[in-house]
Order: structure tokens, then sequence, then C-alpha cells
């Protein structure tokens, strides 16, 4: 495994619990969507698997090496082969250094190439990224969205990384832009093996893109399980509830709705039992007094609610229309 | 008549650069589409294209340095083009509505929710005192906020982002308008919420038989909120047509990269479209605009495109489109 996470806690200043009890592995080559809502702590779980945040509890292996409580100095020889892709890539590139100094720049910290073997590389990086060379000589502000965004996953993978987080990587851009990005994500991942951390609140996206897929809720593990599974067999009434608030762009899917009530409750005060119970339809008093535990389905597909052990699971669509 | 007619609408900025030299930017290139009561009109387009454009020149919201040069808004019959300030005043918030995308910012936060539904009322003589709060509590109780006697004592700051967004649509709704303009009404929101929210919009519309236009860059919104949809592309329409012809015969090329783009379909047919960059505004070619992107073009692209109905609803700017479709 190039990442392994065990029972992941973070509760940020002000009793904020962003992520409470989570835990995943990515292996090489291999791409892990984690979906949910705004609030469902998935950005956190970015930051924190790649160290740019400490977490309250739980252990972080990165290639077999426990790096929850490690340095700033410690983490930083290791961050050549762990990286992260923010979504706004206007607000992560240095708007005063050129596309060519932003690309030589991760390769200074951790190469010994000299400047014009820098040099050289970064052309090779913007060639691989599909950047024109002409805009080595420009300055961010001169590029558009998708091609500032070519130039954030350049310097991710300057250093040939194991993993890279993707934060929302496509979520600022148009959708004829979106599709080139996935693409050089996708060729990426077949040429060298890198394990991917993909965040998304885009449900078709995800799917796309993903082996397996994490779908979280109040920064806990409602299900998980194989991409193409988890999306046409979703178990927890959660799941099941957001994937069918999903618009599918195609006029021609019959939309089959299940409504749910109220909105996600706050992570300051958290519910003792599933923290769906308040808002499902489904509800049984036992669901109010502990979390339930993750329930095995076939083909490392797992979800946590109480409804699946008698195959109750499954909420009726309240309307059917075009 | 038409509720909202737009015909040949163009809109131009312009703008002295460094060199002090006056370039004009023309955003919109001739833009046409109508909207009739009873209808959800979907007004799709990516970044630039010119949809919110669109919608302040169809409010009459358009100032200098933005210029008119050519092209006609009628709402109602009213030429909006040539109605004084005072005159659009009185239209807009009461016979035409926007909702815009930042319903936080869009909101006094210094007025409390009921405070300002009862002013929307007030300014325009719709309603005041007793039975303006009263109205304004039914109004929150029909886009479906819980507990709207209590919800007209919050202040913005309190509510959801999907519960301001309602508030907008309440806002918007109060004064009964005919024609409700909705920019980018749930980008920003939840899956769950942007749902319920669209759902609020929708049956409130229809069952008003309100005109609305939708501008979205979603094509999920306009495939199941829209009854006809005008896709945008470097401030011109590139096709138009009912909501199921479009989406199952797309006619122009960029539909259909727009189409091909979407993750079901890559998922399906895997990756065929390459993003290009708009063609610069500053600088626009003669002829079809999309002519650099497409993998169609010939010769005869270096002709404008007109407008080619491939039957009496639906139709595509592009000189190919009947071969398309």
């Amino acid at each position: 495994m190039i990442l392994d996470v065990q029972n992941l806690v973070h509760r940020f200043p002000g009793g904020v619990n962003a992520v409470n009890g989570v835990s995943f592995s990515i292996a090489a080559g291999e791409t892990l969507g984690l979906v949910g809502e705004s609030g469902s702590g998935k950005s956190t779980i970015g930051l924190l698997v790649t160290r740019l945040l400490a977490p309250t509890g739980g252990t972080i292996m990165f290639e077999g090496e426990d790096i929850t409580r490690l340095s700033p100095a410690a983490l930083r020889p290791l961050r050549a082969r762990l990286q992260i892709v923010f979504q706004d890539p206007w607000g992560s590139l240095n708007p005063r250094m050129t596309i060519g100094r932003l690309l030589e720049e991760p390769l200074a910290l951790h190469t010994t190439l000299d400047g014009a073997a820098r040099i050289a590389e970064a052309r090779r990086l913007a060639d691989r990224v599909r950047l024109p060379v002409a805009s080595l000589q420009r300055y961010p502000h001169e590029l558009s969205g998708g091609q500032l965004q070519r130039v954030s996953i350049a310097r991710a993978i300057a250093n040939r990384p194991k993993l890279v987080v993707l934060d929302e990587p496509t979520s600022s851009l148009d959708l004829s832009v979106r599709a080139g990005i996935l693409q050089l994500l996708d060729e990426l991942q077949r040429e060298t093996g890198i394990a991917m951390l993909f965040i998304s609140h885009d449900l078709e996206t995800v799917r796309l893109v993903s082996h397996r897929v994490i779908v979280l809720y109040l920064g806990r593990i409602a299900e998980q399980g194989p991409a193409g599974r988890l999306f046409d067999t979703p178990a927890h009434p959660y799941t099941q509830t957001l994937l069918s608030a999903h618009l599918p762009p195609d006029p021609a899917v019959k939309l089959r709705r299940h409504e749910v009530v109220g909105e996600i409750p706050s992570p300051i005060n958290l519910p003792p039992g599933c923290f769906f119970a308040g808002r499902c339809p489904l509800v049984l008093p036992a669901c109010t007094s502990a979390p339930p535990s993750p329930v095995i389905l076939d083909g490392g597909h797992s979800a946590s609610c109480l409804r699946i052990a008698d195959g109750t699971n499954i909420l009726d669509p309240v309307e059917e229309r075009a | 008549m038409r509720l909202l007619d737009v015909q040949d609408l163009h809109v131009e900025f312009a703008a002295r650069g460094l060199d002090n030299r006056v370039r004009v930017a023309r955003a919109l290139n001739g833009v046409s589409f109508t909207v009739d009561a009873g209808e959800i009109v979907g007004l799709v387009g990516e970044t630039g294209a010119g949809k919110s454009l669109t919608a302040l020149a169809a409010m009459g919201l358009l100032r200098a340095p933005a210029r008119i040069p050519q092209g006609g808004i009628r709402f109602e019959g009213g030429d909006i083009l040539a109605m004084s300030d005072r005159q659009l005043e009185k239209i807009r918030g009461r016979r035409m509505a926007m909702v815009v995308q930042s319903p936080l910012t869009s909101l006094d936060p210094l007025k409390r929710v009921g405070d300002q539904l009862v002013r929307m009322q007030r300014v325009h003589g719709t309603a005041s005192g007793a039975a303006a709060r009263e109205r304004a509590e039914a109004m929150l109780a029909a886009v479906r906020i819980p507990d709207p006697k209590r919800r007209m004592q919050a202040w913005p700051h309190e509510l959801s982002g999907g519960m301001a967004q309602r508030v907008l649509i309440a806002m918007a709704l109060i004064n009964e308008p005919a024609l409700v303009i909705a920019d980018e009404p749930t980008t920003g929101l939840d899956v769950t919420v942007q749902a319920q929210v669209l759902d609020t919009l929708r049956d409130l519309v229809l069952a008003r038989n309100l005109g609305a236009l939708v501008i979205t860059h979603d094509l999920g919104v306009v495939a199941h909120y829209c009854q006809r949809v005008a896709v945008m592309f470097a401030g011109r329409i590139v096709e138009d047509g009912p909501v199921a012809e479009v989406f199952a015969r797309p006619a122009h090329p960029y539909t259909q990269a727009l189409i091909a783009s979407t993750p079901g379909r890559i998922a399906r047919i895997g990756y065929t479209v390459t993003g290009g960059t708009p063609p610069d505004l500053y600088a626009l070619p003669d002829g079809c605009l999309y002519r650099d992107r497409c993998p169609r073009a010939t010769t005869a692209c270096l002709a404008p495109p007109p407008r080619v109905a491939l039957d009496d609803s639906h139709g595509a700017a592009c000189h190919y489109a009947e071969r398309a479709a």
C-alpha cells in the first residue's frame, strides 16, 4: 500500500469535528475517489494525508513509514513523493514567477540538478502536460484556468511522486477544458503507476476517474466500494439520496428521487448515533443510540447502516419524471 | 406577443489600453431568443460566452462602457433599450425579477429577512403594512422554508446557502413578476440542496404561468429543468431548440463537443474532445467563431454561418448543420 490511514480524527479549534474516525488505503496505480457535500471533511482529509495539517488522532502510513507526527523538517524530503493539487490554480501559483520558474521550483527543492538541467527538465514537464513551450516565459495571469491547472499538475509530478491528492482539480474549469485535464491525469497514472486520492463533489467525474469510492458524511465513511458497484447499487440511504439528487446531463435519463429533509447537522454537536439518522426516512430507534458498524457486501463494498442486516435499506423513489 | 424577445443583440466594450489605444471587445455578436409565459428556457455556455451579459442587457442593467450598437430587446411588448431609468425601475423587481448566484451577498446583511420581503413590496406599491407581512410569510412558505413565521425574524447570516437561495427566490417572486431570470441559481450549492431549490423554482414558475430564463453552465440543470435551450459560444447563440431534441440530435459541433465532454459520455466512448480557448473578443474573426476549434471547418466557414432550421423549433448556426444532425 502506498497510503494507509487508520481511524483518522481531526478536530479544529472551536470544537469543529471535521473528521471522525476514517480508515482507508490506496495502492499503487489506484485512484480512490472521496465524495461528499460541504462539511463532509473531504478537503480536511486531503490536507491531513499530505500532512499540511497535523491530525488530532489516528495514524497515517505513507510507503510503510508512519508520518502521523513527523515534524515539518522531517516531512520535507518526503514531499517530493507526496503531492497535492488544489482546486484554484490562480490562488495556488505565485503570480510573480514565470511558468518556467514555477516548474523549476520543485526541482530546485528536491533534486541536485543544475540550472541548465532544471530548465531542460521544466521544458520536458511542460511538454508532458501539453503546455506550449512559449508559456514558460509567461506569468500565471497570462494563462487560462485549464493551462494553469496543467502547471499545477506538472509541479506535482516533477519529482515522480507516489501519491497525488487532487482536491477538486477540475471544479473551477469549463466542461470541455475539464475533459482534457481528466485525460491527462489518466495518462499520467497509466505511465507511472501514481496513486491518486481524487476529492470532489462531482459524482459523475468521480465515477469516471476512480477505481474505488468513499462516500463521506460529516467526517465519517457512510459507504465505500468499487466505483461501479457503489454507483449502481448504493446501499446506504445517504448514498442513495446523494446519487438520486444528481442531475445527469441527459434528459432521456428519468430521475428517481429520494426526498430528504433538513440539512447536515452541526459538526460542533455531533449526534450520538448514525450521523444521518436525523434526516433518514428509514431511521430506527437503535440508529440514534450508537454509530453503526460497516456491513460487508459483495466485492469489497461496505456500508454503515443497521437496515442492511434485514435488507430494508433501500429507499422508495418518491417521484419520477423527466 | 412574446414575453421576452431578444433580437440580434450586440454588446461591445471600448477600453483604452496601456498604449493609449482604444480597443473594442465584442462581447455579444447577434444574440436572438425568446421566452414565453409558462416555459423555462436554459441559456447554457462556458465562461465568457456572454450568458450573464445577456441577462443584464435583458434587465436593462447595462451601463457605459458597455454599448449596444445593434439589436432589440422587447419585454411585454415594451422596448427595454428605449426606456428611461425611471421606467425601468418600475419594471425591474415588479414585472421582471432576477435570482443571482451568490445569495448571501445579495441579501442586505443588516435587515431581517421579513423586512427585506416587505420592502420589496413597499417600493413597488404592491402591498404594505400587515398585508405585506402576511404575503411575505406566505411567500416563504411557498418556497418551502420551514417555519416561515420564525424565519421572518431571521438575519441573513443565520441562513444556510440553500435557505438564502430560497429567500432570494421569494424576493424575486413576491411582486408576482411575469419573467424570472435566474443566473446560475444553484451553482455552489450541494447537490441535494440544488435539487430542492430547482424543484421549488420550477414548481412556482409553472404553477404561476411565469416565464423563466435559467442561465447555467450545467447541462444537468438544462436537461431536467428546462423545456427549451439556447447554447452560447463567443457571444452568439450557436444552437437552440427543445431540450430533448438538442440533446438527442445536437447539430452544432460545439454542442456536440459539450455533450461529448460529460463524464458519462467519456466513460462510454472515451476522450474525444480537446478543449480550446474561446476566441479573443478584441480580435474576432469574420465568419464562424468556432472554426478554429471545429473538426469539420472548411473554407465555407470563413463566411458567417446562418441559423439553419432543422425543424420548426430546432436550429443551429452552422454551414453543415443539416448534414451533422
